[in-house]
């Protein structure tokens, strides 16, 4: 996005304060009263707030400088003891590819699930529709502008959970399914299935960098709309050549980590709806090009590849919680699956972050009775392929994945299914009833996922306005 | 670092960075308010110099904006009548647009969301690219740089439904 681009042009237009504006002696006075100020200041801040977080530093050092400069202009002072409520919250809903039309029945589930949600939240806010489109949350007391932001994630984040029956779904690099190459022992689909040192769906062994997943994924034909697809329409990457200029670029300004060798991601994915034509989607990645990358450069040095409908490439599970990669890192690796969801969010009930035996984050939810179902269903068709291949005292246990959709989908974790224990599937009884979910997660990020879990069945998608 | 070296740099990093630092708070905040945030950004500077980096501006406006967010909470606290009142009264803009903007811009700015908003400001007003644009707000280049795309698209989109309105569908249209 450069200044040439006519929004970003029209803003500067409406700059309030001209940046090229030579200051009047009247400003340069105040700026030089204030260096010497700060000057004559120490050099150590007075309290110690060394282990706060910066937004609370910053607030120690608020009052402090409110105190030594003793000059005119606003004051510091402490807030009263007895929060006051705050200004509500207006939230728009806008159509999905999958709710197309803003309905009062869609609305009144999209409350629902609001008021659910906002039941985590201290204080009793209160949500209710707002006219057609609109719902009007009150928080019912002051709450600081981070909380309000963090309580907008909270309600707007809408993320979902899918799960795929990972050998059946998952491609080797010849765009064929690990599961159909098992019986043959291909050397890609076993190292998909069985994994590595770091288990399956790793970034180890099986898994590709960006550009090759892509690629596989582009060759896929279109498949037509289906219930089980996380997305809809094509989904475009803008990739780098190897070593070109516009790599090199990319990676100095620390946008896009170089990969030696290999095709570097400049822009992208994009999801676009069906029927947009290329040249549309290719201005939207030209848009969206770091800063350096011209889109000159892009067209002469870049390749735009499209993965079709029905296929999705996520990036490879966290090895740990310690250990999170950036999905555009260099170090990053994925996977190409079959766009064949056997459940989703909507299938999933009760989200809650949790620990495991071991004292590990986790997420714990149940199902709906369809999900009950359809879990049953998906385990037992895993446990069945497990008992197929175990051939010859070889015990080749099969997997189901767990995948965070939107836009940068990302595995979180691949179970196996002991066919031996479970030959019939997983079964959800009174006793055991849903499931717990590991894989790398800090105690945040276990709550973050299971505040976008609750949150992806939201049949609308929801934005403060303005 | 000497107490000498100490001086020199912070005297380069006010003379270099203090004016853009200014036209970023007054962008943003009333001028009664603005040179207070200005001095206590540079206060936060002078006593974590070590800490600045290579780059400073995104590191100033950060921190600036950190002190905005505080001042702005401050503000609403003391005035908690003020907001009850306003609570009563409706929701009102959270983002004055300047007025120099013409108003098909401004009412597309004012139908984004904070974050939106913001992207597309620290570019066309102060002149980031997404990288920095990103330090000041903290979060990936890669994930500004969506932020900044999606924020583009729906200013031209609703720029270009303004300049090219639909035509009303006929209740035919409507029933089918």
């Amino acid at each position: 996005m450069t200044p040439h681009d006519p929004v970003i042009a029209a803003l500067a237009k409406a700059n309030p304060i001209d940046p090229a504006a030579q200051p009047g002696p009247r400003e340069r006075a105040e700026a030089d009263a204030i260096r010497r100020r700060i000057l004559s200041a120490s050099p150590r801040p007075r309290l110690r707030a060394t282990t706060l977080v910066p937004v609370l530093s910053s607030v120690v050092v608020v009052a402090v400088i409110a105190v030594f400069l003793g000059v005119g202009g606003t004051r510091h002072r402490p807030a009263p003891a007895a929060p006051g409520p705050a200004g509500p919250l207006i939230l728009q809903a806008l159509p999905t590819v999958r709710t197309t039309t803003i309905t009062p029945a869609a609305m009144a589930r999209e409350l629902h699930i609001v008021r659910e949600r906002l039941g985590t939240v201290p204080g009793g806010p209160h949500a209710a529709l707002a006219g057609a489109d609109r719902i009007r949350v009150n928080l019912g007391r002051d709450v600081s502008p981070a909380e309000r932001e963090r309580i907008v994630a909270l309600i707007t984040q809408s993320a979902q959970l899918y799960f795929y029956d990972w050998e059946a779904d998952a491609l080797t690099p010849n765009g064929r399914t690990v599961a159909s190459q098992l019986v043959v022992q291909n050397r890609s689909a076993m190292a998909i299935s069985q994994g590595a040192s770091a288990g399956p769906g790793s970034p180890g062994d099986g898994s590709v960098p960006i550009y090759t997943a892509v690629r596989i994924a582009s060759r896929q034909p279109v498949a037509p709309f289906s219930p089980t697809q996380s997305r809809l329409g094509p989904q475009y990457y803008l990739f780098g050549r190897p070593g070109s200029a516009a790599c090199v670029t990319a990676a100095a300004t620390g946008h896009t980590a170089a990969t030696v060798g290999d095709y570097c991601l400049l822009s992208g994915p994009i999801d676009e709806p069906n029927g947009t034509s290329r040249a549309r989607a290719i201005a939207d990645l030209d848009a969206a090009l770091p800063a350096g990358v011209t889109t000159a450069q892009a067209a002469a040095q870049g390749v735009v590849l499209d993965v079709p409908q029905g296929t999705v490439v996520v990036q490879a599970a966290n090895p740990g919680a310690s250990q999170q990669i950036p999905y555009d890192s260099g170090a990053a690796r994925f996977y190409v699956l079959k766009d064949n969801a056997a459940l989703t969010g909507a299938d999933i009930t009760k989200p809650t972050e949790s620990t495991d035996q071991s004292g590990a984050p986790d997420v714990r939810f149940g199902f709906t009775p369809a999900g009950t179902a359809k879990f049953q269903s998906v385990t037992a068709q895993v446990a069945r392929r497990g008992a197929n291949v175990s051939l010859g005292g070889e015990t080749l246990n099969q997997h189901f994945a767990v995948v965070l959709g939107g836009l940068e989908s990302r595995l979180i974790t691949v179970p196996s299914i002991d066919f031996k224990q479970y030959p019939e599937g997983v079964i959800q009884s009174a006793g055991n009833s849903g499931a717990d979910i590991t894989g790398g997660m800090t105690a945040t990020s276990a709550k973050d996922l299971a505040t976008q879990l609750r949150y992806g069945a939201l049949p609308l998608d929801l934005r403060p306005a303005g | 670092m000497s107490e000498d070296r100490r001086t020199q740099v912070f005297e380069e990093l006010f003379a270099t960075h203090y004016w853009a630092v200014r036209g970023f708070v007054l962008r943003r905040a009333l001028s009664s308010v603005a040179d207070d945030v200005v001095a206590e950004t540079f206060l936060v500077a002078w006593r974590r110099l070590d800490s600045v980096g290579d780059d400073p501006l995104p590191w100033l406006m950060g921190v600036a904006r950190r002190l905005l967010a505080n001042q702005h909470r401050t503000e609403r606290r003391r005035g908690a009548l003020l907001d009850r009142l306003a609570s009563l009264a409706g929701p009102g803009p959270s983002w004055e647009p300047p007025a120099r903007m013409s108003s098909p811009l401004a009412a597309a700015m004012m139908s984004l969301s904070e974050r939106e908003r913001e992207a597309l400001l620290l570019v066309a007003w102060e002149g980031l690219d997404s990288g920095r644009a990103a330090q000041v707000v903290g979060c990936s280049p890669a994930a500004f740089r969506v932020r900044l795309h999606r924020a583009r698209r729906r200013v031209a989109d609703a720029l270009e439904n303004e300049s090219n309105p639909s035509p009303h569908p006929s209740i035919a249209e409507e029933a089918s």
